[in-house]
């Protein structure tokens, strides 16, 4: 159809909200963050065994937080039984992803052809692009505390022109503290990255408990 | 008649029914749902629908899949090839009768 109704678009916005509206993505994708901030801390890689068993221990904590299968692990025990399963739409424009979609290396599973198998809904395609995000940031990041704290307030500021109608607060609010932390705080470079990482996947972690805490406040109980 | 007019009769009567109209709706924005999802999208009862989509299932407009996450049974449904043609035919009609120069407000 060359033209989509309303109802169309509607039914497809809200099964693209649908994905987050459990919050587990952002949890999910804030402990990841969280975790990678805490990896690259400098006393963590130390190295001496309990260092390299904490780096170890740390990165398979990062594959099992990021990859899709304990994600869907969780929608299956939480999200479906409550209110049922619905493929993502196919593509999800940058525009209305999730901000920390932008940052985890947690990728929206892709939705699939009509009639084909229920697995293999998730797709790893996107590991690169959010790595060189990161890599970007570091390198930003180690010029100085000042640029680095206007860089997260620049963040902020962008987040909420993004979507003026409903800003998103947490990504705001997390943003802006990383910002005035790395103002603050003198350490090195590399530990102002991770402070950066940590308080954003904090405010991650945040925004996903508070969204899982009033859908199973809504939902208490599984449908038959 | 004009032909466009005439061709309001032959509106799909299987896609036409309201609450069908809103499963096929929901189901052709998006490529699967299960049956829980699909009730609650649309506000209609556990028998209301399951008697829709059988209908639909009849006219090989919709695919109803049983399958287990765990021990999680979902009821998978999708539009099927068929179903995705007729509702874009449907769609079709209803625009080429339904739009035009707005009236009213003089």
């Amino acid at each position: 159809m060359s033209e989509t109704s309303n109802a169309i678009l509607e039914a497809t916005r809200r099964a693209r909200d649908y994905w987050d509206i459990d919050g587990l993505p952002a949890l999910l994708a804030g402990a990841n963050t969280v975790l990678l901030g805490i990896l690259w801390l400098p006393p963590v890689r130390h190295r001496s065994w309990w260092g390299a068993a904490l780096v170890l221990g740390l990165i398979a904590l990062i594959f099992l937080s990021e990859s899709k299968k304990t994600l869907e692990w969780l929608k299956n025990r939480i999200t479906y039984p409550r209110t049922g399963y619905v493929a993502p739409p196919k593509k999800i424009p940058y525009s209305k992803r999730d901000p920390y979609a932008t940052i985890s290396i947690i990728k929206e599973p892709e939705a699939k052809e009509p009639g084909g198998p229920l697995e293999g809904r998730a797709s790893r395609k996107a590991l690169d692009f959010p790595f060189l995000r990161l890599l970007l940031l570091w390198w930003f990041f180690s010029f100085n505390g000042w640029l680095a704290s206007l860089t997260c307030l620049a963040t902020a500021l962008w987040f909420w022109w993004r979507n003026k109608k409903d800003p998103p607060w947490f990504e705001i609010v997390g943003a802006t503290i990383a910002g005035l932390l790395s103002a603050i705080l003198t350490v090195s470079d590399r530990s102002r990255f991770c402070i950066v990482l940590i308080v954003f996947g904090a405010s991650g972690m945040t925004k996903g408990a508070t969204l899982l805490i009033s859908y199973l406040r809504q939902h208490p109980a599984p449908q038959a | 008649m004009s032909t466009t007019l005439q061709e309001l009769a032959t509106l799909d009567r299987v896609i036409h029914e309201p609450a069908r109209l809103m499963i096929m709706t929901v189901l052709y924005a998006i490529s699967e749902a299960d049956f829980i999802y699909l009730q609650n999208e649309c506000g209609l009862t556990q028998g209301n629908l399951s008697s829709h989509l059988a209908k639909l299932e009849e006219a090989k407009y919709v695919d109803v899949e049983k399958k287990f996450k765990g021990k999680y049974p979902l009821t998978i449904c999708s539009l099927t090839l068929k179903g995705r043609k007729a509702f874009e035919e449907y769609a079709r009609i209803m625009r080429a009768a339904t739009q035009g120069p707005a009236r009213g407000k003089s």
